[in-house]
């Protein structure tokens, strides 16, 4: 029951001192039990919780300070204030004792009843001090507890996020390195011009994405059932440079075509003839394009790394390189396709060239001495037997017929080229023109003594000539400039004329002028370029300029 | 009487017939000697060296050794031989090259016996000959216009790369330039390497220093 007063256990043998004891502090507003032994006390305090006891030192069947002692040492108990009482013992030392046992007050009888009151009065607010204060140390800790607990949820959180963060860095970081990687090699893609280049990389990239012992390309000829090492990184140096496939290899295309890669533990590799090695893994990418397989890329390990990046990072090259090497494959066919073209193109003018140089000489020197011959027979016979009329005639059919043989000649391909030299037939050529067509040519060089190979002079001289042709027909102006530079390691031939000029771009493209595109062919055939300049003003301006290697 | 010194003629002709001729002309003349016949370049050469003849007739398209080249042998300095040139060609620059080789006479195929005899008659005497048209029609055309041999390299650039070289000398960078001439960078780049190889400039100074030279630009 509990009152709200202070409750107090008066334990005493002594009938009439415990009522007397009892009965002055219920007057006095305490909630007040009472016990006769050492046993009922301990039976009452396991039920009850009192404030305050006070204990009679001497019991029946207890010695109080034992029991003192006791309750001091419970646990339970230990909020409880013990007041010893006694009429007995009563010296000093005995007080001593029993406040050394643990005893809160030692009352001595008798004592008048204000001190009574005082004194429990004084203990009870002691062991209120005492209890709250112990209320606010058990709150306090409570809340240190609470607090503390809420600061371990914290940080447990906290170690969560710091791990999940770590996590999704280790991603990113390996989602940079791999998009890095793409990158490097598309990069790399673009500025290769062949597969092998193309191959290099991606297995470079490959390798700085998840380092390897040894990395190949294969390309299969499915044609011809022979693989060919496109590019390899590492170990085994890869010397032969096609071979045919075996079962094995079939057995491994075959899977390769279904899946978008094959990982085989143990096993030597089976690409390289003749390697005893056993690699801890293999793993196999299959290269394809259109459902077609063109091929694999083989990565063999020794150690494999956490968090690696093999599996995805190498499907995801494999693709890049199966498109490259798709496209690279058709640029290749092309740029064959386009240099036997060009080989073409210069075997069919230099084989022009020859047959024009032998005719102009069968034309000048067979044909011609003959008709010099016929020419001094004629005129013998008109010293010696009269001029007729037939005679006459006959002579100046053969003077005709030599001109124009001579002219033939020329035009195939004049001697002096060959015999002389680009600037002396230029210079020439030059001089003709100023009689047969009136131009004025203005022939400025540096070298004229110089021999160029026999394709580059007779290059710059038909360019020159078709140039000055296009001068007279189109240019509305009878003057131009021919400037021929020659040094050890290049060449230049410009043609610059002040008349109308045109827009070489749209001649180009909508006429494809005959004379211009080969013109232009003629300086690509030998490594050089030609450019056109026209349309400001200031007539046309036709530069050629070849390297001399 | 003394009979005077005979003048010794060897004939360097790939053409059967017309060393068959040209034999039959010398041999009605009692001042000639046949000192012998050559059909190729190499074997005019040796020809000359064995004989020392007075003089050589020699055609200019020889096989084996072009006839300007067997002019350049046989008449070098301190030898006695004289060439005279039979050629079918009466373009210019030939009778310029055989001359400036060494050749003291240029007949043209389709001339006279007698020609032939008096041109033979003056080289030997030390003179020189030139067949009538070339004499007539002179040289003046090939000799008036030569051609200048003063090319100075910048006049054989580009008018684009003119431009571009103009601009970087006055400190323009590639990418200025583009924009002013509304062309890619990278093609302004490509003008500006080509000019540079061209004039063999290596570097912005040099490019400088040549524009200063050329007078583009004022220091």
């Amino acid at each position: 029951m509990n009152t709200g007063k202070e409750r107090i256990l008066v334990v005493d043998d002594n009938t009439i001192s415990r009522i007397a004891l009892s009965e002055t502090l219920r007057v006095n507003g305490f909630d007040v039990d009472e016990c006769d032994c050492g046993t009922g006390c301990r039976e009452y305090l396991r039920r009850h919780h009192p404030d305050l006891i006070l204990l009679d030192v001497n019991l029946p069947d207890a010695n109080g300070m034992d029991l003192c002692r006791e309750f001091k040492a419970d646990e339970r108990l230990s909020a409880v204030f013990i007041g010893l009482i006694s009429a007995s013992q009563i010296t000093p030392d005995d007080q001593a004792d029993g406040l050394n046992l643990g005893a809160d007050a030692y009352i001595t009888r008798p004592v008048p009843a204000y001190e009574l009151i005082a004194r429990v009065k004084a203990l009870l607010r002691i062991q209120k001090a005492e209890q709250a204060l112990r209320d606010a140390n058990e709150e306090l800790e409570h809340k240190v507890a609470a607090r503390t607990a809420d600061l371990a949820a914290a940080n447990h959180a906290l170690q969560e996020e710091i791990q999940e963060r770590r996590i999704a860095e280790n991603a990113q970081k390996r989602l940079a390195l791999r998009l890095g990687a793409l990158h490097a090699l598309d990069q790399a893609i673009l500025q290769s011009t062949s597969t092998r280049q193309i191959s290099e990389a991606s297995l470079d990239c490959l390798h700085e994405l998840s380092p390897a012992e040894s990395l190949q390309v294969w390309r299969l000829d499915s044609e011809t059932n022979r693989i060919e090492c496109l590019a390899h990184r590492g170990a085994p140096k890869i010397t032969i440079e096609s071979r045919p496939i075996d079962e094995k290899l079939r057995t491994i295309f075959e899977h390769l075509a279904q899946a978008p890669r094959l990982e085989i533990p143990n096993e030597t590799h089976p690409f390289v003839t003749g390697s005893e090695r056993i690699w801890e893994t293999l793993h196999l990418f299959p290269l394809k394009a259109r459902e077609a397989l063109l091929g694999a890329i083989v990565v063999a390990r020794d150690h494999v790394a956490e968090d690696d990046e093999l599996a995805g990072g190498g499907e995801e090259i494999a693709g890049t390189l199966s498109i490259a090497l798709s496209q690279s494959q058709l640029f290749d066919e092309v740029t064959i396709g386009r240099s036997r073209m060009r080989e073409l193109s210069r075997r069919m003018l230099q084989v022009q060239e020859e047959e024009r140089r032998y005719l102009s000489r069968e034309l000048h020197d067979e044909i011609g001495q003959n008709l010099t011959g016929i020419k001094s027979l004629l005129e013998s016979g008109i010293r010696e037997t009269g001029a007729t009329e037939k005679l006459n005639k006959a002579l100046a059919i053969v003077n005709e017929l030599m001109s124009q043989v001579r002219r033939l000649s020329i035009d195939l391909r004049p001697q002096m080229l060959d015999d002389l030299g680009l600037t002396k037939a230029l210079s020439w050529q030059f001089g003709r023109l100023r009689e047969q067509a009136g131009l004025d040519v203005d022939f400025q060089h540096n070298n004229p003594e110089a021999r160029l190979p026999a394709d580059f002079e007779i290059a710059l001289f038909r360019i020159a000539q078709e140039a000055l042709t296009n001068v007279i027909r189109h240019s509305g102006s009878l003057k131009a400039t021919v400037r021929l530079w020659i040094e050890t390691d290049r060449c230049r031939l410009q043609i610059h004329d002040t008349g109308n000029g045109f827009d070489a771009r749209s001649r180009l493209g909508e006429f494809r002028t005959a004379g211009l595109t080969g013109m232009i062919e003629r300086a690509e055939l030998l490594g050089g370029e030609l450019l056109i300049e026209s349309g400001d003003g200031n007539g046309t301006c036709l530069t050629v300029d070849l390297p001399l290697t | 009487m003394t009979s005077p010194k005979k003048i010794r003629v060897a004939l360097a002709d790939d053409h059967h017939i017309v060393r068959e001729g040209l034999r039959l002309v010398l041999e009605r003349e009692p001042d000639m000697e046949l000192a012998g016949e050559a059909a190729d370049g190499l074997a005019a050469v040796e020809l000359v060296e064995r004989e020392q003849p007075d003089v050589l007739v020699v055609d200019l398209m020889l096989p084996r050794l072009h006839g300007l080249e067997v002019i350049k042998q046989v008449c070098r300095a301190g030898r006695k031989t004289k060439a005279l040139v039979l050629s079918m060609h009466s373009d210019e620059p030939f009778v310029m090259e055989a001359l400036r080789n060494g050749a003291s006479g240029y007949l043209l195929k389709d001339c006279d016996g007698d020609e032939f005899l008096r041109a033979l008659r003056a080289v030997a005497a030390g003179r020189r000959h030139l067949a009538a048209p070339l004499a007539e029609r002179a040289l003046d055309g090939y000799i008036e216009h030569p051609g200048r041999t003063n090319l100075d390299v910048y006049d054989t650039l580009t008018n684009r790369e003119r431009t571009v070289l103009q601009l970087a000398a006055e400190g323009f960078s590639s990418a200025k330039i583009a924009a002013k001439l509304f062309i890619s960078p990278r093609t302004a780049e490509t003008h500006r390497a080509n000019l540079m190889r061209k004039l063999k400039l290596n570097s912005q100074t040099e490019l400088v220093r040549f524009s200063i030279r050329k007078g583009l630009i004022t220091p």
